[in-house]
């Protein structure tokens, strides 16, 4: 089945199996309920002094109630996939299956919250208004530069963590591939030249990731459609205006201080991490030809890489990474995100940072036993993945000095383990009972 | 790498064609913050004929740049002015004043400014005023910092 065929099967059975579940996410209640006596204890008169204890302690509620479990799924609809501006209500959608894959991989209760917001002081006004009843947020699906924006306040002004899967998820898978790409190749960090293809979300966030693990930032080189990032360049003063961040990079980055168009940069460069336009010619052989030796090319744009596997590999590429799961490597944020918001949770974390990405990147690298060229990354169906980095983040959380609780390294891993297995088995279970419907036909969903 | 000084020297003739690009992206900058300075397409001439107006009538203008490794990475222009009805009766403007990105948070814009003040002393100019778009905030801390405050008001529209 070719792709457009496969991708159209897929369109449609997702509007039918929408129009009969009718959402992909419900609030189930996690205490017993035998008779109506028991809501004197879970509601009123019992429940007031729970709330008299926390209104003296606002940090009990992290033990008190679901706090501790619970992260918003934030988004205004501006950049939805590859849509565009869809507004919130059309972002719904997809906020509920990102929830989806946070429970089910990672045992977190995600709720998805997309808001009616136009500027970025509104969007960081409303997500400051709902911290007392989350954990954490995720950030989903907003345009750059205002998820910069955002993402730096809430950082800065919140005492849970914030994320913004498009920038933080993609570059810490990104860093894991990277780390067994250059050990694949026998590649240090700190003699590494990378050059990030694209200046979005993903890749500003990566340039920062790549500082903290230890690449040099003269080795660095970030490009765009306008061409090599650099301090003289015509735009610069535009940059500094509209998105600093940029801005910022263009002057730490690229110490030979090269300059033209983006292909110059994959002259001598060991590895290029690009997120850019979808290809399949966006990235032409001659500049992957012009890299060094044993190249790496991470062509991460969806649905068509810049360049397809293959012929990457024809001009030279040793290690190739997509955003796809029929080729090997794909760079999947579903292998950070519900691992990571499992440890911060743990450790009732005050926020994040890019230290704690570094350490869970090493730990996604790390539990790829014998890395090769077509295994840089783990899989999505490796289980054993997410308590590790749960508990790699955990433990990491505790050593900043951002936890609330503390627990040892084989604690926040057993205890991440039991909530993601007993998440599972609950699911077997309300599939083999058939509270949660068989879908409409009796059909096999992998088909 | 430890960066080298910054120095600040007179404007020469040979720094022309440097100083109009420095001129053309402070020009350009105007306009990100105001359509109404959208930069016109002789510009880049027309800056470098002001340069060389400024270089040959010292009387009137005065111009200095800022350098580092021999890279010109400032420049600012001053026009003296004859005020009619006021005293004192010479105002030293600063028209044009442009520090490279990576010349910036170096101090480089205050040395140009101390050599502009110690050369209006020479020359017992009591006034200095500086002229930038109204919707440039940068432009407009850095004058507050130094002491300027809004001495006058320009308003414009365009006409269908």
């Amino acid at each position: 089945m070719d792709d457009t065929t496969r991708t159209e099967e897929y369109n449609q059975k997702a509007i039918r199996y929408s129009e009969y579940y009718k959402g992909k996410v419900q609030i189930v209640s996690k205490v017993p309920v035998r008779h109506l006596q028991d809501f004197s204890v879970w509601y009123t008169p019992g429940v007031a002094a729970v709330s008299r204890k926390i209104a003296e302690n606002p940090d009990l509620s992290f033990e008190l109630t679901g706090r501790w479990n619970s992260i918003a799924i934030l988004t205004d609809g501006t950049r939805v996939l590859g849509l565009g501006n869809i507004g919130p209500e059309a972002a719904m959608p997809v906020m509920e299956g990102k929830s989806l894959i946070f429970n089910f991989l990672g045992a977190v209760n995600a709720v998805p919250i997309p808001i009616r917001t136009k500027t970025k002081d509104e969007f960081i006004t409303v997500a400051k208004a709902l911290e007392p009843s989350f954990g954490g947020f995720n950030l989903e699906d907003i345009e750059s530069p205002k998820c910069f924006f955002v993402l730096e306040s809430l950082q800065k002004t919140l005492s849970i963590p914030a994320w913004h899967d498009d920038q933080l998820g993609t570059a810490c898978i990104t860093l894991a591939g990277l780390i067994n790409a250059l050990r694949v190749t026998g590649r240090k960090i700190a003699d590494s030249k990378i050059v990030l293809l694209g200046s979005g979300a993903a890749n500003i966030a990566a340039a920062h990731l790549l500082f903290a693990a230890g690449f040099k930032e003269g080795n660095i080189i970030l490009a765009d459609s306008k061409g090599i990032l650099e301090p003289e360049r015509e735009d610069m003063d535009s940059l500094m205006l509209n998105n600093p961040w940029k801005y910022q990079l263009a002057m730490r980055t690229n110490s030979e201080r090269l300059k033209g168009p983006a292909e110059l940069a994959f002259k001598g460069a060991d590895a290029v991490i690009s997120a850019t336009k979808p290809g399949p010619d966006t990235i032409k052989k001659d500049w992957i030809r012009s890299m060094n030796d044993d190249s790496i090319l991470f062509a991460l744009a969806n649905p068509v890489p810049e360049i397809w596997p293959e012929a990457a590999k024809e001009a030279g590429a040793k290690i190739i990474a997509t955003g796809r799961s029929d080729f090997p490597n794909q760079v999947n944020n579903s292998l950070v995100f519900p691992g990571v918001f499992r440890g911060v949770l743990d450790a009732r974390a005050k926020g994040v940072n890019f230290d704690i990405m570094v350490t869970a990147s090493y730990e996604i690298a790390d539990f790829v036993k014998d890395p090769g060229e077509d295994r840089i990354v783990p899989t999505m169906e490796e289980w054993e993945l997410y308590p590790r980095v749960a508990s790699a983040v955990a433990s990491k959380t505790v050593e900043m000095g951002l936890a609330r609780k503390n627990n040892s390294r084989e604690g926040f891993y057993k205890n991440a383990e039991e909530m993601i297995e007993a998440n599972r088995k609950m699911y077997i279970r309300l599939m083999d009972e058939k509270i949660i419907k068989e879908l409409p036909g009796g059909e096999n969903v992998k088909k | 790498m430890s960066k080298s000084e910054i120095k600040i020297r007179d404007l020469k003739e040979t720094d022309v064609p440097v100083a109009a690009e420095l001129m053309m992206r402070l020009k350009k900058l105007n306009g990100e913050f105001d359509s109404i300075f959208n930069v016109s397409e002789g510009a880049k001439s027309e800056a470098e004929q002001i340069l060389k107006e400024a270089l040959k009538d010292k009387a009137k203008h005065i111009a200095y740049v800022s350098e580092r490794d021999g890279k010109v990475l400032g420049l600012i222009v001053i026009n003296l002015i004859h005020r009619c009805y006021y005293t004192p009766e010479v105002e030293a403007r600063i028209v044009d004043f442009y520090i490279m990105p990576e010349g910036r948070r170096t101090g480089a814009g205050k040395l140009l400014v101390d050599r502009t003040y110690k050369e209006l002393k020479a020359r017992n100019v009591k006034l200095i005023t500086a002229e930038f778009p109204s919707l440039n905030p940068i432009a407009m801390k850095f004058y507050k910092g130094l002491g300027f405050r809004e001495i006058v008001g320009i308003y414009g529209k365009m006409l269908e």
